[in-house]
């Protein structure tokens, strides 16, 4: 038989319980905790750099080192045994040179003119197969023509100059993310913003600037509205990622690049992927992913039969920065 | 006569309903509280009704609710009643499981609540608050506002905080060069200049209201803006069903924004909304419309030289037609007909 008294004191109890317990509830926010690197996960031909928490580190399959502290970098690139980044502080931004132990070399572009009316920013660096000069993405022009979004640059190491090489159209949106083809420096990609003539909707297409001709054209429609591609390391095949049309994720794409553009588009996934980046190992592949409400990750994945397989993650603690690149180097044997 | 003895119940039948009894009356202590933290939170923020003699007369239709966004950006600056830059309609139709997000343009030039002169539709509230721009809503596009909800700038830094902050897509680079710095700032004309480059990305509530209030440099100026705020909406949902937040996190967030959202929504009449979407998820349809300059409308010039957005009178009342029913487009027609104060 049920105690009717004992069962009355359970239900006041466990009710009194409930009701404190709701009210002691502190909200668990999602909160990065400190990066752990799986790097024995890396493919052995594999060197990736990146930043997080404003600090480049360098990951091999055998190693994970930290290079900078308190730098407060993201999109960090190798330059030779050097390494760079991008030091953005409110209202500028300015690439700062690093030796291998982490300590500040030189100011390679410098945004901050004191003054906010005069202040630059500088993204996307990306150094060429020669190693010899770094694309980017300013809006340095602004200061000379008025125009406000992003144009392209070639910052030439040596000297130290940099020159201007596709202007975007004024009010566009701008150009991002310069990719050289490692197989062949006078091929660099980019994305160019802009917005449909009739409707006003914004969208992005893949553009090849050709060192040779000084050239740009598009590679892709503005209907397919993609962004952020990455060639192989042999140049015949290009990542990219395309809006789908409900507004919330990207779907990941894989095609065969060659003189005749982009062909054979195959699409591998959809989700939140950000900075696709072919392996050094056939079939592999790597870029940035979150899940829910959490930050950015680190994963590598295979590529079986135009699917992705074996996702491995290679950083947790969800303190990527969503929209930091990082940079893949061959390990030489 | 033999004494008859009382079955005993099994020892693990008699743990079992304790157990049972325990979680549930766990549940309701629970809940209880939860419901009255969430009255409270909605009887705290909701603004007093103040009559406001609306022009037409308006009924809300069945099977059908009409929920009237509005945010501010210069709530923290200034005393009075803000202007309400974000109006967007939700228009739930729970018949033919559809769900229309219509935004205005804030600049759109309409009838004030005074009935007697014209200015800029988010300048409505300044007249009466919420009502006021309730009002104008309702006499502009016949739409019968059935519920609201209000949102300032630290509610909405709080309520993208409180869910951890969500993974966007910035589907534009956004360059500003006078991004106004009065979050936590004495200064209300503080700028500063503001880069956000394209693609996935994870904002927390202060990247987000960035992303979503700049419109300077940019071609399309406050529509851009307004896109980029549906797309937040869209993904702030996705990101409520996918959270990894549990009923155990309800009070929490609701405290989080007490005093920075105002809303007359009730919990049965969110638990309705929410299970309608919940229910329904696979096969609601989701739209979103604005009046586009050129398509919708045009950009021009008040007689006093402020810069406004005249809408189309014919086109808008199509579009709104289509969403809200041949009414709201009758009452829309008439309205945006013969404006006055508008340079040639």
């Amino acid at each position: 038989m049920i105690k009717k008294r004992t069962f009355i004191l359970v239900a006041i109890v466990f009710l009194l319980l409930g009701y404190f317990t709701a009210s002691q509830h502190t909200q668990k926010k999602a909160q990065s905790s400190p990066i752990q690197f799986y790097n024995s996960q890396l493919e052995p031909t594999d060197n990736i750099i990146l930043t997080s928490s404003g600090n480049i580190y360098s990951l091999s399959a055998k190693n994970a080192s930290q290079i900078t502290k308190n730098t407060n970098l993201i999109e960090p690139i190798t330059i030779g045994n050097n390494f760079a980044g991008v030091y953005k502080q409110t209202n500028y931004s300015s690439l700062i040179e690093y030796d291998s132990s982490g300590k500040e070399i030189k100011t390679l572009f410098d945004g901050n003119a004191q003054k906010i009316d005069n202040m630059l920013w500088i993204t996307d660096p990306a150094i060429d197969p020669t190693q010899t000069q770094i694309a980017f993405v300013s809006d340095q022009n602004r200061l000379i023509t008025g125009l406000p979004d992003n144009a392209l640059f070639l910052l030439n190491l040596s000297s130290g100059k940099t020159s201007t090489i596709a202007l975007p159209d004024h009010y566009s949106g701008g150009i991002a993310h310069p990719v050289w083809d490692m197989a062949d420096p006078t091929v660099l990609l980019y994305d160019y913003y802009q917005y449909t003539p009739n409707t006003l909707e914004p969208y992005s297409t893949i553009m090849e600037y050709d060192t040779n001709t000084n050239n740009s054209f598009p590679l892709t429609s503005s209907s397919q509205n993609v962004f952020q591609s990455s060639l192989s390391p042999d140049g015949k095949h290009i990542m990219y990622l395309q809006r789908n049309s409900n507004g919330l994720d990207v779907s990941l794409y894989l095609a065969d690049f060659s003189n005749n553009g982009i062909t054979n588009p195959v699409k591998l996934a959809s989700g939140d992927y950000a900075y696709p980046e072919f392996s050094y190992t056939l079939g592999y592949i790597y870029y940035l992913s979150a899940d829910a409400n959490d930050g950015y990750n680190l994963f590598k994945s295979k590529v079986v039969k135009n699917k992705l397989t074996d996702v491995t993650p290679l950083t947790t603690g969800s303190n990527l920065q969503g929209n930091s690149s990082y940079e893949i180097n061959e390990i030489q044997p | 006569m033999p004494h008859k003895e009382k079955k005993k119940v099994p020892l693990i039948i008699r743990l079992a309903v304790y157990l049972i009894a325990a979680v549930i009356f766990f549940i309701f202590g629970y809940s209880f509280y939860i419901l009255t933290r969430v009255q409270q939170f909605v009887t705290s923020s909701t603004s007093p009704k103040i009559a406001v003699t609306p022009s037409v007369n308006l009924s809300s239709l069945p099977n059908q609710t009409n929920l009237l966004l509005l945010g501010s950006d210069n709530d923290q600056k200034f005393s009075g009643n803000p202007l309400t830059q974000t109006m967007m309609v939700v228009h739930f139709d729970y018949a033919k499981k559809e769900i229309d997000m219509f935004s205005i343009p804030r600049d759109l030039w309409v009838r004030m609540p005074s009935l007697t002169s014209y200015g800029k539709i988010d300048q409505a509230a300044e007249y009466n608050g919420i009502p006021s721009a309730i009002s104008v809503v309702e006499q502009t596009f016949g739409i019968p506002i059935d519920h609201y909800a209000w949102v300032g700038l630290y509610g909405f830094i709080k309520s993208i905080d409180a869910v951890g902050g969500v993974n966007i897509d910035a589907v534009h680079p956004v360059l500003d060069n006078a991004y106004p710095t009065d979050i936590n700032s004495s200064n209300p004309y503080g700028i500063k200049r503001l880069d956000i480059q394209a693609g996935m990305q994870h904002m927390n509530g202060e990247q987000a209201l960035e992303y979503v209030r700049s419109r300077h440099e940019d071609l399309i100026g406050d529509f851009g803006r307004t896109q980029r705020q549906r797309q937040l909406l869209l993904t702030l949902k996705q990101t409520l069903l996918q959270s990894k937040s549990s009923l155990l996190d309800v009070p929490a967030i609701f405290d989080s924004m007490k005093g920075q959202i105002k809303t007359d929504i009730n919990p049965l009449i969110a638990m309705q909304l929410a299970t309608f979407y919940i229910t329904n998820k696979g096969s609601i349809t989701q739209k979103q419309y604005t009046l586009t300059p050129g398509e919708y409308s045009q950009v021009g010039n008040s007689t006093d030289g402020q810069s406004i957005v005249i809408g189309d009178a014919t086109s808008s009342s199509m579009l709104v037609g289509k969403i809200f029913g041949s009414k709201a487009a009758h009452i829309t027609y008439h309205s945006l007909t013969n404006e006055k104060g508008i340079q040639p």
